[in-house]
């Protein structure tokens, strides 16, 4: 075999993936031609990227678990290769879902936790009611609050948490139908690009409060630990 | 994909640690995959054409295609030897990620390349003559080289496993970008010839040129020699003639 051979072998193989890329485009657009253009010369090269870049693909929708995560993929999906993709490209998509999900994962759990015995606001209401009229020691009275106001807190957070979940759910099912009748109408995206804007707030908000009330319950608990120390009889 | 692209373009300049990161993460490496390859092609188009700019005419045309052809020729043939020596020295990235880090090298490497053009340039419209124009070509493609290896070596790891297969990866670069951009001749264009060619005559490989050289550059010239008596002419003294001096490769 020489040069002349390999490079015909060569030229057939590159036009077949080249075939095989384009046939296997959903959308026989612009994108799928210029895939299947590099696919003929570039075969052992592009074909290994692409191939696990559709895996990669794949496996986000196939863990896209919510109706949220569904629709953000969807809008991403309406707008790829167009000129509407830099208001949801494939980089932002992909800060979101992980963004959502953690915020959906810290909600589960706090529920969960909400539903344990030691979490009951009414057994803990009923122990203070019952110590105050016991007259207990006011350290363990104070302990008995505090253990009730935790459970207030864990509550109201798990409460916003969930009201966030659903305004950003709500937000992006209209940021999802909105870039779609943008795409079918080409009219100006200023629509969807103000309520891209407003989903980056509330997923920056959703940042915030991921990691701010954790800490600011653990800081409430050590000012009143503290609290407690000061209120103590000093033994020596 | 095409905001990504440019992302990736600004990212290839500024940040070739966030692009290490990307291929080692073997996410998705499209954007990368074309960002780098239009950074390959116009890039070593640019630097091609520059360097005929010493000869002009077709010359321009026929080495602004060649050089990103020898350099993409040449990533079709390296990338599964990087991949093997990575993997056998216990480093093994994805094979897309592998593909992304070697195109992404290749594509800072040329667009180094266009950051020197004006230089070459300004050095040919100054009067620069045939061969030390070779020798700044050569200066500037180590450079290029060094700033790629310098981004692949980011992917593999920066520690003495990292630079031993970057070390190894670079003779096997060496040796086929070399025999690629050996048979693809010539780029700078010799000053005497009457036509352009766009592929000079098959005649011996680049292994032989680099050895020829290399006796030439101690005094030996065993080619000049040979051909000389097989013509029937009394063989030229050691040292460069004034047909050599202007025109070997």
């Amino acid at each position: 075999m020489n040069l002349v051979d390999l490079a015909v072998l060569y030229g057939v193989a590159g036009t077949l993936s080249g075939v095989v890329v384009y046939r296997s485009r959903p959308r026989r657009d612009f994108g799928a031609l210029g895939a299947a253009l590099l696919s003929a010369p570039l075969w052992p090269l592009w074909l290994p990227v692409l191939f696990a870049s559709k895996g990669i693909e794949r496996e986000l929708q196939h863990s896209a678990t919510t109706e949220t995560e569904a629709a953000l993929l969807e809008g991403h999906e309406a707008v790829r290769s167009t000129p509407l993709e830099p208001l949801l490209p494939r980089l932002a998509v992909e800060r979101l879902l992980r963004e959502l999900r953690r915020a959906t994962e810290r909600y589960a759990e706090l529920i969960h936790l909400l539903s344990k015995k030691g979490f009951d606001r009414a057994a803990a209401e009923e122990r203070l009611t019952r110590l105050e009229q016991e007259a207990a020691s006011p350290r363990t009275l104070a302990s008995a609050r505090l253990h009730l106001e935790n459970i207030l807190r864990l509550q109201s957070l798990a409460a916003r948490d969930r009201r966030a979940l659903e305004e950003l759910s709500e937000l992006i099912a209209a940021l999802r139908t909105q870039l779609v009748f943008a795409r079918y109408s080409g009219s100006s995206p200023g629509e969807a690009s103000d309520i891209v804007t407003e989903v980056w707030a509330r997923v920056e908000m959703l940042g915030t409060s991921s990691d701010g009330p954790l800490c600011e319950l653990d800081a409430a608990l050590l000012a009143e630990e503290y609290a407690l120390g000061q209120a103590r009889p000093h033994s020596g | 994909m095409s905001s990504e692209v440019f992302a990736v373009f600004d990212e290839l300049l500024r940040s070739p640690r966030a692009i290490a990161a990307r291929c080692r993460a073997a996410g998705d490496l499209r954007p990368l995959f074309v960002a780098s390859l239009s950074a390959l092609v116009l890039g070593a188009g640019v630097f091609g054409a520059t360097l005929a700019t010493s000869r002009g005419g077709l010359q321009l045309l026929y080495s602004g295609v060649k050089l990103p052809l020898a350099l993409v020729v040449t990533m079709l043939l390296v990338v599964p030897a990087f991949h093997a020596i990575a993997a056998g020295l216990g480093r093994s990235l994805s094979f897309s990620g592998m593909i992304g880090l070697t195109l992404a090298a290749a594509g800072r490497g040329a667009l180094l390349l266009v950051a020197l053009s004006p230089l070459v340039w300004l050095s040919f419209d100054r009067g620069l003559t045939y061969h030390p124009g070779v020798l700044l070509a050569a200066a500037c493609y180590a450079l290029a080289g060094l700033a790629a290896l310098d981004l692949v070596l980011k992917g593999v790891g920066f520690d003495a496993r990292g630079f031993v297969i970057v070390g190894l990866f670079a003779g096997v670069l060496l040796a086929t970008g070399g025999q690629t951009a050996w048979m693809l001749r010539p780029f700078l264009g010799r000053p005497s010839a009457p036509s352009v060619p766009f592929l000079r005559q098959r005649e011996s490989s680049f292994w032989d040129a680099v050895q020829q050289s290399s006796l030439s550059s101690v005094g030996v010239y065993r080619v000049t020699r040979a051909l000389s008596t097989a013509e029937g002419r009394t063989p030229s003294p050691p040292g460069p003639s004034l047909e050599s001096a202007s025109e070997s490769r």
